[in-house]
């Protein structure tokens, strides 16, 4: 299935781009960032990062489906 | 340390081997204002409150510029030109804060101090003058006059503003962006702490300082670059770092918080003690081109629903590490304070169920909608509703139209008209602003309304009177003419 994928602060720093369509097998969030955070050497640990699908956080155990935006959000502290 | 007095000034003895330098100011009765030639001059205080706010302002200018001693004199009654009419002494151990003490007391007794003049003429009749220049709700209706305009705000929000207290916790990016626009739409008292000093490589997004400033506190430097925005507000300083020895102590006193803060422990720690005082918070933080800014009420969802602890140090770049532009924590801190006014004038919906992303690199933002965790540790899911203050300034028809227990407060002079206004079932009395009893006024349940010519003289000293704590007085707007 197609995931639109947004990295927001330091990921998208890592990642080198703010948003990505690709194609998936993983089913949940939390599946996907292990997959694209070894392929992209994301460094954060999966704990750590937020995921929101259709403008609501969810959880990493969420069921994707084909066409989801999903966020990914990092904590961030800057001011 | 603050007299007032009808008898000519006479100069205190200055003694003291502490202050290596003393400045005085001495001012003096002109014989001429805006072109008119200056018989004499008349001051009438409302002694009790001038004596207590004299008092306190004293006390606030040794505290704030660390001097050995400060006194200041302010004559009431008639004086004849080339007259003492208001005297200062400030003592300090260097000259620089001397001189700057000094100039802050003689302009803050002016905007402060409920004392009036009356100037009288060789060519005409006398006039009160300056009245303008006191923190009224008729001031503000020319300052604030563009956002009194807004039917969200009008004079009773403006009132709200002057009286809400909102404590700005870090004078950096997000500081310097937020600070000024709270000063400048009239928030009545606003605090700022910071523990740091001002570097050089602060400058390109902390716009409040200047390069000459390196190495002077940033909470002082932000006190005075506000002060100038607004003199007629009060700021207070803590330059200090927020921990959880003095985090509730200073976070009391205070309405609404705003978390300009660049560090997860601080961040959570404004968080919890938020939860715990009741108060609201509201939190942004930024990376580089974008950032989230989110509105944390008491019982939630806040920080720890969506992350229970702080990340550990290291598993994020803070500014220093990952660099940021100068603009993404101004439009952060801005958009800190428009969410802070709105809380106070009690325009909704609050930024409280969602947390608002905005990326200024390629212009997106997105909302999304916050989880409230049931079993986060720091809120408790209960309710929060925001009421408004109550008004300062009321029609005539609001009391003609109630059943509470109204007393109208005549508060003109003798010598002025004294036409009656029809507001009803009402008990008047009669007690001239330049006499006025505490005593006067009616206890609770009582409200009492006080009436003067146009509402400008009634709204000053009802104004006065509830930031002394009685808060069931009111202005009648328009006054009785």
């Amino acid at each position: 299935m197609t995931i639109h994928v947004r990295y927001f602060a330091g990921l998208r720093d890592r990642r080198g781009v703010g948003r990505e369509s690709l194609e998936t097998k993983c089913k949940t969030p939390s599946e996907l960032y292990l997959s694209l955070g070894e392929q992209f050497e994301l460094k954060l640990e999966p704990a750590r990062v937020r995921f929101a699908v259709r403008d609501a956080y969810v959880d990493g155990n969420y069921e994707l489906q084909d066409g989801d935006e999903l966020v990914l959000i990092p904590p961030v502290a800057g001011g | 340390m603050f007299d007032l007095t009808d008898q000519p000034i006479v100069v205190p003895d200055l003694q003291s081997g502490e202050a290596g330098g003393v400045v005085i100011f001495d001012g003096r009765v002109r014989n001429h204002n805006d072109g008119r030639r200056v018989k004499r001059l008349e001051y009438e205080a409302y002694s009790e409150l001038a004596e207590k706010q004299g008092r306190k302002l004293v006390q606030e200018a040794i505290d704030r510029f660390s001097l050995v001693w400060a006194k200041a004199i302010h004559r009431t009654g008639m004086l004849e030109t080339g007259e003492c009419a208001v005297w200062i002494g400030c003592g300090a151990a260097h000259r620089k804060s001397a001189f700057e003490a000094c100039e802050f007391i003689i302009d803050e007794i002016k905007v402060r101090l409920p004392i009036w003049k009356r100037e009288h003429y060789f060519d005409g009749p006398s006039e009160w003058i300056n009245l303008e220049e006191k923190p009224s709700i008729e001031v503000d209706s020319s300052r604030f006059a563009r956002q009194i305009a807004i039917p969200e705000v009008g004079a009773n929000g403006q009132s709200a503003l002057s009286r809400a207290k909102i404590l700005m916790v870090g004078a950096g990016g997000l500081g310097c962006a937020a600070l000024p626009y709270l000063a400048g739409a009239g928030v009545g008292t606003i605090g700022i702490v910071d523990p740091d000093r001002v570097e050089a490589s602060n400058l390109s997004r902390q716009i409040l300082f200047s390069p000459t400033q390196t190495g002077e506190s940033k909470a002082r430097l932000a006190a005075s670059a506000v002060r100038r925005i607004n003199p007629g507000i009060q700021v207070l300083e803590f330059a200090e770092r927020l921990t959880e020895e003095n985090a509730s102590q200073i976070v009391e006193n205070f309405d609404v918080v705003i978390d300009g803060t660049d560090r997860f422990d601080a961040k959570f720690l404004l968080n919890d003690i938020c939860q715990t005082l009741s108060k609201p918070l509201i939190q942004a933080s930024i990376h580089r081109f974008d950032g989230y800014v989110q509105t944390i009420l008491p019982g939630g969802p806040c920080l720890r629903c969506l992350w229970p602890d702080p990340p550990e140090d290291g598993c994020v770049e803070t500014c220093a590490e990952a660099g940021v532009i100068g603009t993404t924590p101004g439009t952060f801190g801005i958009l800190q304070a428009n969410e802070a006014l709105k809380l106070v004038l009690g325009i909704e919906p609050f930024l409280s169920q969602h947390q608002f992303f905005l990326d200024l690199r390629d212009m997106t933002s997105t909302r999304i909608k916050r989880l409230a965790r049931v079993d986060c540790p720091s809120c408790k899911l209960g309710s929060w509703t925001w009421s408004r203050q109550d008004p300062l300034e009321i029609l005539p028809e609001h009391v003609a139209n109630s059943n509470e227990p109204w007393v109208c407060i005549d508060i003109r002079e003798s010598f002025e008209q004294r036409n009656r206004i029809e507001l009803g079932q009402v008990n008047w009395l009669q007690s001239p602003m330049s006499q006025f009893q505490i005593g006067s006024l009616a206890s609770l349940p009582n409200k009492n309304l006080l009436v003067c010519a146009h509402g400008i003289r009634s709204a000053q000293l009802a104004f006065e009177l509830r930031q002394a704590g009685f808060e069931n007085v009111y202005s009648l707007i328009g006054g009785a003419s």
